[in-house]
């Protein structure tokens, strides 16, 4: 049966949505944030209800201006002062239901407006909707007196276009002064959109003036497409003391309303103009959630991406740094000359001196100055990191500031734009634990018997020490102005470490010492990174929101069809 | 007024790029616009605005004592602004205000003759044009009159979208409920006690507030003595500008706060400024190898010379960090320009982190944009940095090509030494020879051996104590160095790092002066 799943694809509406959240304020974000708001109280305040009972009583809600004599017009219509009007604006703040007896229970626990508290009093500073039996309306039938449209009171404001989206029948309350206002107008042209069954109650009109302004009326209805059903007009009567105006002002009204009611098959028509013309209009509403969701995700993943770029970028800096050559300059390139004694000296003389030397300078010297060396790297490697992995959280955080919901993200809590306390520790900590590698990598290489009693005269300091050295200056392959200097630099190591490993293990030892760096270093990259992800984390922001609303459209587009054709089909077929 | 407007002026120069720019761009809007108004006359122009249907022509009409404006019943009724003048038109005014439909009209009473009155068309209609040319007039006209009515009074859109955004120019609004005749007699009071709940939530407390009625013509005549009232003062004008005005130094002080309200370079960030741009400038291994030269240098020279030639096979550690000047010991100086290389990324990155640190430390008593600013003072170009801290440090002089005389006298004592044990030496060989040939005979004496263990164990125990002596020595030399090379290195953090913070520091002081001077 198709109208179950109406209901069902309506269900999932609901549930859609109700996660959806659109966190960033792009443009038109309000509107949007409306929408989803208005539709999930449409879908449940109305559509469920009246596609599972198509034969459930009419709600004709009576809305509009403030001070356009809403009440008055309510209690007329029904010949007993059931609602307070009065000179203060806004009069009306809590909604008052108006049924027959029959109908209470529809209306008292059924699912129509299921947000709603109900009341059977009024009581005082409450929004309850008190709900009032009556014998004077027809079954089938209730009456809604809404607050007003366009007061300053931002909750009434709310309120009435809930309950305008939730009837049935509009009986849209404006008066002389009013009937030109742009938020009334906004209303109707929602109500055109959407197909409802309209009637416009034009109050205190000037009794000289009435044609002329009904027909100005009528003519603005038109040209903006509403095909309102009955367009009344009551004169303009000094502020009525009873809350009522003379009974027989209203009698059209009350007399188009009693006809609606009392026929059946009429009110079955207008149930259905008005639920086949809110489902019609949800389709386009829904298309246009989906392209804000959409935009939503594009900024979040452009956020994402621009913080993202920073550190990769920073990563692929550290990493060129440490492979180029570039780091064999000051205090680690002279620590090491010092370890292995070459300089000014080295470059013009044979080696076989230099191994003389080394015996005998390394002797005595070698183990302290070895350790210089590792020092030299910790702190000078510790600086480089520190400095990219901090300008890269400077610059992402420049990056999100140049829209102005990435600012509020990357200042609110607190800032983004610079590592956390300690983080300079952390950096440092970094660097020696990659330095136990480097050092446990030659130990373990150099148990192999034959090569240990060389690995053992220089240590494993020196040896891990040279290692580095050969990591720094050629696993990114030099270039030609470092060639000079950490060329010879380079070529010592590597020629130490041949001694020990042989050709193939230096190659495979350096690589897997650079892995090791890379890979430590994007790890705290990817740390830093998770602080900006974490902030787009708590937008709660679900990236499957665009398809969920196109599903879910889609499921509704079908659903209504079939249960249209079937609604609409004529009797006996 | 004028006098503000320049303190204004100046603001908007010294803050542009320090606030957001949506504050710059308003602040040289109002700016215009107050030069403009004040060279316009002392006219008062005052706007009657408002829904439609509450009746803005019909106490238009009222006021002036005419039918000029427009009444009707058809909503909206007012399309186009009107003028009306209670004497000569200023030509200039209108065109400013951009009014093309004017009126000349007698003045009722005295008083009225410098008000210029103007119909706005209505906020609230389906038109939005209207709504346009109200938004525009309602930053030009001086004085407000709000025409209210007892449907709309509390129209979210008259005080959500008007009202409220006018509560810093309660000076120059008044608020009108029209149409009281409308009301139940009993129903006026208990509305205007509800309109001035309303307008006290709006943030315009106190300001006046009419009951009129253009059918029965109550409180029209006291609205018009009102008016007249305030053109008389002729200082409505002023006090719509000067409001203008509060707002906008409003925003300034807010985007301008600082805390403390001076914010000054702490020491210690400026000290670790001092650290990083010495370790940047390789200034520690400089020191470091400027000891170990004079050390190596020192035994050189006065060492014993036997044995002290083995140490010219060591390189000099001095000659290894400035390539190219290669001062050997006694000649020349050191070059000014060398091919110092590019200290590499390490350098680089304690450049980066030393600066970066100084204006974290200053940004952080600092507005954003105040901060970003900071930032972008003191992050320079980096490379001109690098290569002025080079040029400071080679320019410093280390002391190093200096020998002391005491060296000269140490070498020339040790070969001193050499020639006693080379004359010891000689003299025993020539003793054994002579001896040989039989030319003497017997022993040469204890006087060459003497003269050569003697020399060789002075000379040992000369270079060993010269040693201590040089030790010494070149420590206190490189503490020397070391204090020159501070005071070059800190001098290029304070032309390039320190001095560009401090302008900005004073272009934020300067900025709250003139805040606290355009506040007042």
């Amino acid at each position: 049966m198709s109208a179950t799943d109406l209901a069902g694809a309506l269900e999932q509406l609901v549930t859609v949505l109700d996660r959806a959240r659109l966190p960033l304020p792009l443009d038109g974000v309000t509107g949007h944030r409306n929408t989803i708001a208005a539709l999930k109280h449409q879908t449940e305040d109305y559509l469920l209800p009246r596609a599972q009972r198509l034969d459930a009583p009419l709600l004709a809600v009576v809305g509009g201006s403030t001070g356009a004599g809403k009440s008055t017009l309510v209690n007329t219509l029904l010949g007993a002062v059931l609602t307070r009007s009065g000179v203060r604006r806004p009069t009306t703040t809590a909604p008052t239901l108006i049924c027959h007896p029959l109908d209470r229970d529809w209306f008292r626990s059924g699912p129509v407006l299921p947000g709603l508290v109900r009341s059977d009093d009024a009581p005082p500073d409450s929004r309850a909707m008190q709900i009032v039996v009556t014998e004077q309306l027809p079954a089938g039938l209730a009456l809604l007196d809404a607050p007003d449209i366009d007061s300053v009171d931002d909750e009434n404001r709310r309120l009435s276009r809930q309950l305008l989206g939730a009837a049935d029948l509009w009986v849209f309350v404006t008066t002389a002064a009013r009937y030109a206002d742009a938020v009334a107008w906004e209303l109707l042209q929602q109500a055109a959109e959407r197909d409802a069954v309209v009637s416009v109650v034009l109050n205190r009109c000037p009794a000289e003036a009435a044609r002329e302004l009904t027909d100005h009326l009528e003519q603005m209805l038109l040209a903006r497409g509403l095909r309102a059903q009955q367009v009344f007009t009551i004169p303009e009567q000094p502020e009525p003391a009873t809350g009522m105006l003379s009974p027989e002002l209203a009698t059209p009204l009350r007399r188009w309303l009693g006809q609606l009611a009392a026929d059946r098959g009429r009110r079955h028509a207008v149930a259905v103009q008005t639920l086949g013309g809110a489902l019609r209009h949800l389709d386009p509403q829904l298309r246009e959630l989906v392209l804000a969701a959409t935009r939503q995700a594009d900024a979040i993943t452009d956020l994402r991406e621009a913080g993202a770029q920073e550190f990769q970028t920073a990563a692929t800096e550290i990493s060129r740094a440490t492979s180029d050559g570039t780091m064999l300059r000051g205090e680690v390139l002279s620590r090491w000359q010092d370890l292995v004694g070459t300089g000014e000296l080295m470059r013009g003389l044979e080696q076989r001196i230099a191994a003389i030397r080394d015996r005998f300078t390394g002797w005595f010297t070698g183990s302290k100055k070895a350790e210089e060396v590792q020092g030299a790297i910790t702190d000078g490697l510790a600086a480089l990191i520190l400095d990219h992995a901090t300008a890269a959280t400077e610059q992402a955080a420049i990056a999100w500031s140049r829209t102005p919901w990435g600012q509020v993200l990357a200042t609110r809590p607190t800032e983004l734009s610079r590592p956390e306390a300690g983080f300079d520790s952390e950096v440092a900590w970094l660097v020696r634990a990659w330095q136990k590698d480097v050092l446990s990598l030659v130990e373990n290489e150099g148990r192999g018997k034959r090569r240990r009693a060389r690995f053992l005269a220089l240590g494993t300091n020196a040896v891990g020490a040279a290692l580095i050295i050969l990591v720094f200056a050629t696993t990114g392959g030099l270039t030609t102005a470092e060639v000079g200097i950490a060329g010879g630099t380079s070529l010592m190591a590597q020629r130490i470490l041949e001694g020990i490993f042989g050709d193939d293990a230096v190659r495979r030892l350096a690589a897997r010492a650079k892995r090791e760096l890379d890979f430590r270093v994007e790890n705290l990259l990817t740390e830093q990174q998770a602080r900006f992800e974490e902030r787009l984390t708590t937008l709660g922001f679900d990236d499957a929101l665009p398809e969920r609303l196109t599903d879910v459209a889609d499921a509704l587009k079908v659903a209504s069809g079939d249960a249209f054709d079937s609604l609409t089909r004529p009797e006996g077929f | 007024m004028r006098r503000r407007l320049d303190l204004l002026g100046e603001l908007i120069h010294l803050t542009e790029q320090r606030v957001p720019p949506e504050l710059t761009t308003r602040a040289r809007e109002i700016a215009q616009r107050a030069d403009q108004r004040l060279a316009l006359g002392e006219q008062t122009v005052v706007a009657l605005a408002g829904a439609t249907g509450s009746g803005k022509s019909s106490l238009t009409n009222a006021l002036a004592g005419t039918g000029i404006a427009t009444t009707g019943v058809r909503r909206p009724t007012t399309s186009q602004s009107l003028a009306i003048s209670f004497s000569a038109t200023n030509r200039e005014l209108l065109d400013w205000l951009g009014i093309p439909s004017r009126h000349e009209v007698p003045a009722p009473e005295p008083g009225l003759a410098s008000l210029v009155l103007l119909d706005l068309p209505d906020h609230d209609s389906v038109v939005s044009a209207h709504r346009e040319e109200v938004d525009r007039l309602v930053e030009l006209v001086d004085q407000f009159v709000w025409v209210l009515d007892p449907q709309k009074y509390a129209d979210a859109a008259v005080h959500d979208g008007y009202l409220r955004p006018l509560a810093q120019h309660s000076d120059v609004v008044t608020v009108v409920l029209n149409q009281v005749d409308r009301l139940p007699a009993d129903g006026v009071a208990e509305c205007l006690g509800d309109l001035r709940r309303l307008l006290d939530a709006d943030g315009l407390p106190g300001v006046p507030l009419r009951a009129t009625s253009t059918r029965t013509g109550e409180g029209t005549a006291e609205l018009r003595r009102d008016l007249a009232a305030i053109a008389a003062r002729k200082a409505a004008a002023r006090a719509r500008l000067t409001a203008d005005l509060d707002l906008l130094v409003a925003g300034f002080r807010e985007a301008c706060h600082a805390s403390p309200a001076r914010p000054e370079i702490p020491e210690q960030a400026r000290a670790e400024l001092g650290t990083a741009l010495e370790a940047a400038a390789g200034v520690p291994e400089l020191v470091t190898a400027l000891r170990l030269a004079m050390i190596h240098r020192g035994a050189l020279a006065t060492g014993w010379p036997v044995l002290s030639w083995l140490r010219r096979l060591r390189p000099d550690p001095l000659a290894r960090l400035r390539p190219g000047g290669r001062p050997e010991v006694g000649q020349g100086s050191i070059p000014e320009h060398s091919a110092l290389p590019d200290k590499g990324p390490i350098a680089r990155a304690r450049l980066r982190t030393g600066v970066r640190g100084l204006a974290d430390a200053v940004g952080d008593q600092l507005p954003p944009d105040w901060s970003r600013a900071v930032h972008r003072a003191v992050t320079p170009d980096l490379d001109e940095l690098a290569d002025q801290l080079d040029q400071a440090v080679l320019r410093t002089d280390l002391g190093a090509t200096r020998i002391p005389l005491w060296w000269r006298v140490l070498r020339g004592l040790q070969w001193l030494l050499v020639a006693a044990v080379v004359l010891g030496l000689g003299w025993l060989v020539g003793n054994a020879a002579l001896t040989q040939l039989g030319i003497t005979s017997g022993a040469a004496g204890p006087i060459p051996v003497l003269l050569v263990l003697g020399g060789l164990l002075s000379g040992m125990l000369l270079g060993a104590g010269g040693q201590v002596l040089i030790r010494l020595g070149a420590r206190s030399e490189a503490r020397r160095a070391r204090r020159r090379l501070h005071r070059a290195v800190v001098e290029v953090g304070r032309r390039h790092v320190v001095e560009p913070l401090t302008e900005e520091l004073h272009r934020l002081d300067r900025a709250r002066q003139l805040i606290r001077k355009l506040g007042g």
